[in-house]
């Protein structure tokens, strides 16, 4: 465990001097190069916010609206019959939306249910495998302005429903 | 599709605020809403430029060059008909994404999204290498969850790291029936 935790705290450091180190000694004008790029970071982001708003508006009503709750309260009671806590069932519907609320809901269940729950292991190993998928679809699509989605949307919620599922299974098999 | 959705839930919102006594929040929810999608904007803009430039030096060292020679063939599988330099952002964006780096796998995913478009010369819609890469990209890559471990470690957990374990095969398993059902329907829809 504590390599992992080493892993995870100088991937970014290492990451970042290994290309300046590479550039320098291939002879590149690093800092010229660096703000040619970050110019073209700017531009991205000019791109992209007219779709960030759109998505993050519309989460907000729903959440607001009280919508969100009912939702997942009308999922929960028959995925619960098969084994997938109602807990989780709110991460599945929430999580595609967005990220800071599906990490507000686990420290929900982890208050509720006890860190070391299976509950919250299942939750832990959910919110590790999935994306914040319409967040990702529409970032993604925005930038080259793609309106048309095609099958993306549907591959992506059976993804996550995927996730649900093996999250169960493995936490079932390794961790109780 | 993200029309329909996006129109549903807008209306569903806004309808059921009014019929339930609430019409007066909801110009604050639309204002605390767009309001917090510029704040996220700014807060993004500059660890954007800072990995788009170190993005660039890395292109100009011919390090992603590199790297996607040790990707490609594997990758070159995935997506059909992409060319070396898409091959090269898309195996930077995902080593980044293994990584758990959001932020720097964002922008070389964009660069390898519009790559992809102009290769394939459609308008609008995206072609079966577009889909596959925000199918990839929306199903999570990281191999260790730093956000969730130290949230888990805050709360006191006993074994913080114990479902890295479950994360990686979980991940493994989502992001496998992702390609193939994408390799699936493109090999059925032709296009």
């Amino acid at each position: 465990m504590r390599f992992i935790w080493l892993f995870s705290t100088v991937s970014v450091p290492i990451l970042v001097i290994f290309v300046i180190a590479y550039g320098v000694i291939r002879g590149v004008k690093v800092y010229d190069a660096f703000c040619k790029g970050a110019k073209d970071g700017l531009l991205l982001i000019i791109k992209i916010l007219p779709y960030i708003c759109a998505t993050v508006v519309s989460v907000g009503l729903l959440r607001d609206s009280g919508l969100l709750d009912i939702f997942c309260g009308a999922l929960s009671e028959p995925l619960s019959s098969f084994g997938i806590p109602s807990e989780i069932v709110s991460l599945y519907i929430i999580r595609p939306f967005s990220s800071s609320a599906a990490l507000g809901l686990l420290s929900d269940i982890f208050n509720t249910c006890s860190v070391n729950s299976f509950v919250a292991d299942v939750a832990s190993t959910m919110m590790g495998s999935t994306e914040t998928t319409f967040y990702t679809i529409s970032l993604y699509y925005g930038a080259v302005g793609v309106k048309k989605t095609r099958y993306t949307v549907a591959v992506a919620m059976i993804c996550d429903a995927v996730a649900m599922i093996s999250a169960v299974l493995f936490c079932k098999l390794l961790l109780s | 599709m993200i029309n329909v959705i996006w129109a549903i839930m807008m209306m569903s919102s806004v309808f059921y605020m009014i019929f339930s006594g609430h019409s007066e929040k909801i110009i604050t929810s639309i204002t605390n809403g767009a309001s917090s999608a510029v704040e996220l904007c700014i807060s993004l803009t500059g660890i954007y430029c800072f990995w788009c430039g170190l993005m660039r030096i890395a292109e100009e060292s011919k390090l992603t060059d590199k790297l996607a020679r040790l990707l490609s063939p594997l990758l070159k599988r995935l997506f059909k008909g992409a060319s070396s330099e898409a091959i090269g952002a898309i195996s930077m964006n995902m080593t980044s994404n293994m990584l758990g780096l959001g932020n720097a796998a964002t922008p070389y995913g964009l660069k390898a999204m519009s790559l992809l478009q102009k290769e394939s010369g459609l308008d609008g819609i995206p072609s079966h290498n577009m889909v596959l890469l925000a199918v990839i990209n929306s199903a999570s890559l990281q191999i260790i969850p730093t956000t969730v471990i130290s949230l888990r470690s805050q709360m006191g957990a006993i074994e913080p790291a114990s479902i890295v374990a479950t994360t990686v095969l979980s991940t493994f398993v989502t992001a496998l029936v992702g390609i193939l059902l994408c390799k699936l329907i493109s090999r059925l829809s032709r296009r």
